[in-house]
């Protein structure tokens, strides 16, 4: 090998290298579409308030982006597919709020009560609508149900019955949440065992509301002797409720 | 010849084999340390708080006495360990909780210089300081309570003879608990099931329950209910401990039974009908066996008698008494109607009666009378009936009690103690049987009720004997259970309080002992509110 083929081989090798060492701007990341994502469902049941006629529910959204140190406005709107329910009079959609320096922000949703709503589900889609300064990724849809229904509880045959009385009515469980204010009666001792954190309500407590509520029921046919407390539905519908 | 040399130097070499090696024998002999045990128990019983001493001897052989250290813990299951001394004997405070399972006591002697240990163990029961006895309730300030517990020959099975034994923990609730309990305890009652204990005091507006291994506050007023009731009003407690532990309680007119370690009462007992029931006293029987029902409440809105649900079905409501049939001269009342009468005390008597002193709303008369529960129900359960309206000083009375032992009554006035014979009827037989010092008035009467079947007996109290009745050697021990009257009385000018006891020397008659010899005096509290036995 000549002397000046192996000097520029060697020169081009170490230029290579040199080129190594250039300065390489990384691309960071830049916020320019900052975006809500991730939007809440909620299941609503008016069980938990009987004399309500409407309740405030929030739902939450996730932001993707930088903080900023003012409250940002979103909006989401309703899904008329139908798969909703909902008739627009039935409900009302406040606008959403993301809150300075937050990355979550919430949307109130008020929920108003009818005869439907009293006796089925009712179901609501709702979107999330990207606008200027906020835009819209991953989770953007999701759905709010709501009742008055009153439906059997599950352990109701098996073990509330002892208690709480036999047969089931939604009148008669009205009145059995009235009485021990409240709105449900977890106590299942076959279940306990695997699931305690669902069925934690112990024997002495379901027995101490069953006696309570007896209490009431005699102490109201008491003051109305000539209408005794009656199942307004159900197998023994028009039959007097007794303990 | 060098030949020779040769092999004869060898031989020297081989022969140099031969000599002894002592060098393996040049050792120190290592330390022998002995823990000298002789005449020490291997197992002591202490009280918690108590101080345990024990002293063994220490010997080492081989070894420096100075070079020891020593060890001394409190073990028990689950790696619990504690140190109670460094030194060759131990003399320590017990701190640890009372327990039926005896702690290990673990002393441990190392030699420092060569880590050779040397162990003794014994088993160590820790007791509680507060054992059997009579639990006082006292107040100094009218506005606030204390609990005191006489540990004495009279209440506790342990102390086997009349001596110096006697053991007051004074102030035992405040000391515990840091405070006093607001307001006057009016009434107590011990509960024990199994290894679950509580005491339970009323006053006026409150239940507090307490732990009688240590008298530290457990539960109050709400705690007590699994649904509390929408007023905590506190009327009257009654406890069966005699056998299948129960316990009664009226709270703003409405019963609640629980049963054996249940804490907490379940609901009031339900009406028995729709005319509803507002009672001021309440009755557990102590061994209400067979019988479908645990006691009695007087309904002071019906003026009738009601049964309780049985002990063990406290979710049951109250029952009814069966119509009486008042055609069998066995019957003497109606429970069912029981006339313009309140009820003042409520207890049990003789073969496991109920008797209910009554009087007329409107009028000075007063009525004794007996309910005798039998199974199955019938219409002849009230058995006995006093009109005691002419008794003396009846209308002064304020303490009741009776003994399972004799158809007597015991009332007491401030003053003065009266027995009367219930077995012969109206007019009756009464008999003045104890009056107390000048100065002193009476606040409390009860019998002695002594401890449960499983609970291993009762205090103690001399009688004098039929022989020699004089003479004080020949005195005779009996069991206090159902024979002793328990006295608290107190005086105002010397703010001193005073437990008396009294034993019945002659049983069917009310016979109160009348040698002074024979009642013990426990004194130095407040004015006694309440008192009733611990187990």
């Amino acid at each position: 090998m000549k002397p000046n083929k192996a000097f520029f081989s060697l020169s081009f090798l170490v230029l290579l290298l040199l080129a190594a060492c250039q300065k390489e701007e990384l691309e960071i990341y830049k916020d320019e579409s900052p975006s809500l994502y991730g939007l809440s469902g909620y299941s609503y049941s008016f069980i938990e308030d009987l004399t309500a006629q409407s309740k405030t529910i929030y739902l939450t959204v996730r932001l993707s982006g930088e903080l900023k140190g003012y409250d940002r406005s979103f909006k989401v709107e309703p899904v008329f597919d139908n798969t909703t329910t909902a008739k627009p009079e039935w409900f009302e959609i406040k606008e959403g709020v993301l809150p300075k320096n937050s990355t979550e922000g919430r949307v109130a949703i008020v929920l108003k009560r009818n005869m439907t709503v009293d006796t089925s589900l009712v179901d609501l889609n709702l979107q999330l609508l990207p606008s200027k300064e906020l835009g819209t990724m991953l989770g953007t849809r999701s759905k709010v149900t709501w009742t008055a229904k009153i439906i059997q509880p599950v352990n109701w045959n098996q073990w509330l019955r002892y208690y709480l009385g036999v047969p089931f009515s939604t009148g008669w469980y009205k009145f059995v949440m009235q009485v021990t204010g409240r709105t449900s009666f977890p106590y299942n001792p076959s279940l306990s065992g695997a699931d305690p954190v669902t069925w934690w309500m112990g024997a002495g407590e379901i027995q101490a509301l069953g006696l309570k509520v007896k209490e009431a029921l005699i102490k109201y046919n008491l003051e109305h002797p000539n209408d005794p407390f009656v199942h307004d539905d159900g197998p023994s519908k028009g039959l007097p409720v007794t303990l | 010849m060098r030949h020779i040399i040769y092999i004869l130097f060898c031989i020297a070499v081989l022969m140099g084999s031969c000599m002894k090696d002592k060098s393996t024998l040049n050792l120190h002999e290592v330390s022998n340390i002995g823990i000298d045990t002789a005449g020490l128990p291997v197992r002591y019983t202490v009280f918690q708080k108590g101080i345990l001493s024990v002293k063994p001897t220490v010997t080492i052989k081989n070894g420096n006495q100075e070079h020891l250290i020593y060890k001394w813990t409190m073990n028990a299951y689950q790696g619990y360990e504690r140190v109670v001394g460094a030194e060759a004997q131990l003399n320590a405070e017990i701190t640890e909780v009372p327990s039926a399972t005896p702690y290990k006591l673990i002393f441990t002697a190392t030699d420092s210089s060569n880590n050779i240990k040397a162990f003794f163990t014994w088993d160590i029961t820790v007791i509680s300081p507060f054992g059997q006895g009579l639990i006082v309730a006292d107040t100094r300030d009218e506005q606030n309570s204390d609990v005191n517990l006489i540990m004495a020959f009279n209440f506790t099975t342990s102390i086997p003879k009349d001596s110096a034994n006697t053991n007051i923990m004074r102030n035992a609730y405040s000391t515990a608990n840091g405070e006093k309990i607001s307001g006057i305890v009016k009434q107590l009652s011990y509960h024990k099931y199994n290894s679950y204990k509580d005491v339970t005091f009323m006053t006026d507006k409150s239940f507090i329950r307490i732990d009688p291994n240590t008298y530290q506050k457990k539960d109050v007023d709400a705690k007590l209910f699994v649904i509390s009731p929408d007023k905590i009003q506190p009327d009257d407690i009654s406890t069966a401990h005699y056998m299948n532990q129960h316990q009664y309680i009226l709270n703003d007119g409405k019963g609640f039974g629980r049963y054996g370690d249940n804490r907490q009462f379940v609901y009031s007992f339900l009406a028995s009908d729709s005319k509803g029931y507002k009672a001021n006293k309440i009755l557990g029987l102590q061994n209400p066996g067979v019988v479908q029902s645990g006691g009695v409440v007087y309904d002071e809105l019906n003026n009738r008698f009601l049964l309780l649900p049985r002990m063990t079905s406290n979710a049951d409501p109250l029952r009814n008494f069966p119509a009486t049939d008042m055609g069998n001269t066995a019957t003497k009342f109606d429970p069912n109607n029981m006339g313009n009468k309140t009820c003042l005390h409520l207890f049990e008597g003789y073969d496991s009666r109920i008797v209910s002193i009554m009087k007329e709303r409107d009028q000075d008369k007063y009525y004794a009378y007996q309910l005798k529960l039998v199974n199955p129900f019938s219409g002849i359960m009230g058995v006995a009936a006093n009109d005691i309206s002419q008794n003396p000083d009846i209308n002064k009375a304020k303490y009741f009690t009776s003994s399972n032992m004799e158809q007597v009554l015991f009332y007491a006035t401030e003053d003065k103690v009266y027995a009367m014979i219930t077995e012969i009827g109206s007019p009756s037989t009464t008999n003045l049987r104890y009056t107390v010092k000048p100065g002193e008035k009476i606040t409390g009467m009860n019998i002695y009720f002594g401890a449960g079947v499983y609970d291993g007996g009762a205090g103690r109290m001399y009688l004098p004997s039929t022989s020699a009745p004089t003479d004080w050697s020949k005195r005779v021990t009996f069991s206090a259970a159902q024979r002793l009257v328990i006295l608290s009385t107190y005086n105002e000018s010397t703010k001193e309080g005073k437990i008396i006891t009294i034993p019945i020397e002659t049983l069917g008659v009310g016979g109160l002992v009348t040698n002074p010899d024979y009642i013990r005096t426990y004194d130095g509290f407040g004015r006694i509110t309440a008192f009733g036995i611990q187990i």
